[in-house]
């Protein structure tokens, strides 16, 4: 099959795993951009594509370098604007152009933007995106005991930080 | 207070919205991947291995600047020396000089040699590139400068006033090695040498190549012709201007000659100076030899009074005749030159049997 042909294909197969990675990597909707980058990119590289290797998880691994890329950027361009925006509003953690449907998930998805970034990284992988261990350790290059640990810790760290009332409610009713 | 258990929060964690894209924004970027796809094909190869291309090209340039830099580096070793010690020592020539118990030869590293006399500099050798022959032809005050003749290399000689404390005149040769681009310049101080002990010194001078001796240029070394005179009677020599007569020259026996001179007012005041000397060069060894025979001993010159009268024998059409006996120690091609009072008059090339 011919590349252009392929990299097609694997954008009508794969593009919805590599526009949710994105928005939750990144907690923006606005991310298409950089859905078209990566599969740009993956044409370009796709040469150094292994064959044996799933093109899901490889595609993935692009979009989040991609991904990392852009949070530099901005990093850099918007360090003093969030500084100056951090002094008058200490909540203002989460980007505003996209609503979760509940408090629960709101403050859920709050806590995974705390967690240090091995545990985001698997959280949201493992997690949100329900990929497999072996999926997992392909996009970061992990070993798969690796991805099952650090999973388990950030876990355990989540359950830490959810301590809410809210929380706490829910959990009565679901027991109850 | 309860929490969560492990299996609730992974729950929860999977229960997060899934995102769809909406048909615009998949429209556009099938749009785009089409286009990529037509233009993008030739220029993956080059676009992916420019990166180590370009580096192997910054390599290979430092590597062929390095070994250009390198080889010219080595060139220079071989080739390039500009000044006359460096050409010369690592060069393949070497001179030597008559040696005296008057003066001691000081070699220096450089390859040039001082004469030394009471811890005082008398004189010396140096070799010098033409350029700095120039150079050093310049800082003097020449008081006479002319081609030298008689000697076996060619070359110049000056002589120069320095008029400082210890030194009156500088008697300078430069002889010019027929086998490289140097030139030897031989110096000598008055009033510690005169112009005499200072020329036979000079005469002495000789240039080897891997030990071999330099002979000069061969001009020098042509046989003399015979030409004849109004009686018929046939010279050696050069017409018009210096012949002699006598038997066949056979070595170890001693003959009688007759020297003639030829000429006019320049040679008649060169014939007047004084006593003649006849300094006769062996070709092969380069030695210079006495070949005058006065009362059975072997002398350099005959006594002749400054201005004494001249003795011309009108039949041959000479200005000055003068009659010697001469004996040669080998055979061999020897040339022989004349001198009068000191100055040079003409030369002559013969054969010995």
């Amino acid at each position: 099959m011919k590349k252009e042909e392929r990299i097609k294909q694997w954008f009508t197969l794969y593009h919805n795993d590599i526009y949710n990675f994105l928005i939750y990597y990144l907690g923006t909707k606005d991310v298409e951009d950089m859905v078209q980058e990566a599969f740009v990119k993956g044409f370009k590289y796709i040469d150094q594509f292994e064959q044996r290797a799933d093109p899901k998880t490889w595609l993935i691994s692009i979009a989040r370098n991609i991904a990392i890329d852009h949070i530099r950027k901005t990093k850099r361009q918007y360090a003093l604007v969030n500084q100056l925006k951090s002094i008058f509003s200490e909540k203002s953690k989460l980007p505003h152009d996209w609503v979760l449907e509940d408090e629960r998930k709101k403050e859920l998805y709050e806590a995974i933007t705390e967690l240090k970034a091995s545990y985001r990284d698997v959280v949201i992988l493992r997690g949100i995106l329900d990929f497999t261990p072996e999926e997992t350790s392909h996009i970061l290059k992990w070993k798969i005991d690796k991805v099952n640990l650090t999973y388990y810790r950030s876990v355990q760290s989540l359950k830490k930080k959810l301590t809410s009332e809210k929380w706490s409610d829910y959990i009565d009713a679901i027991n109850r | 207070m309860t929490r969560l258990t492990d299996e609730e929060v992974i729950m929860e964690l999977k229960n997060f919205k899934s995102y769809k894209m909406n048909s615009n924004q998949l429209q556009s970027i099938e749009n785009e991947l089409n286009q990529l796809s037509s233009e993008n094909t030739s220029s993956t190869f080059i676009f992916r291995f420019y990166k180590p291309l370009l580096s192997m090209i910054v390599l290979l340039l430092f590597l062929v600047s390095g070994s250009y830099f390198a080889m010219n580096q080595t060139n220079e070793n071989t080739g390039k020396y500009t000044t006359g010690s460096g050409i010369f020592l690592h060069g393949d020539e070497s001179f030597k000089m008559k040696n005296s118990d008057d003066f001691i030869m000081k070699r220096n590293k450089d390859g040039s040699m001082f004469f030394m006399a009471d811890g005082k500099k008398v004189g010396g050798i140096e070799p010098l590139t033409e350029d700095e022959k120039m150079k050093s032809i310049q800082t003097q005050n020449p008081f006479v400068s002319q081609d030298l003749e008689g000697f076996r290399y060619s070359g110049t000689y000056n002589l120069d006033h320095q008029k400082t404390m210890d030194v009156v005149q500088i008697h300078h040769y430069y002889f010019k090695s027929p086998h490289s681009k140097l030139n030897y310049h031989v110096y000598f101080y008055t009033p510690f040498f005169n112009g005499d002990t200072a020329a036979e010194l000079a005469y002495s001078f000789k240039i080897y190549n891997d030990g071999k001796l330099l002979q000069g240029s061969d001009e020098n070394w042509k046989l003399s012709t015979e030409f004849a005179t109004p009686t018929f009677e046939v010279l050696v020599g050069k017409k018009d201007k210096i012949g002699i007569a006598g038997p066949p020259f056979i070595a170890g026996k001693t003959d009688k000659f007759l020297w003639h001179f030829f000429g006019s007012h320049n040679e008649i005041e060169i014939l007047t100076r004084g006593d003649f000397k006849i300094m006769a060069t062996n070709k092969d060894s380069g030695e210079h030899e006495r070949v005058l025979v006065q009362n059975s001993g072997m002398v350099w010159s005959y006594k002749f009074q400054k201005d004494s009268p001249l003795s011309p024998i009108e039949k041959v059409g000479s200005i000055h005749s003068i009659p010697v006996n001469m004996k040669f120690s080998n055979s061999g091609i020897y040339r022989l030159d004349t001198y009068f009072g000191g100055e040079r008059f003409d030369s002559i090339v013969v054969e010995v049997k």
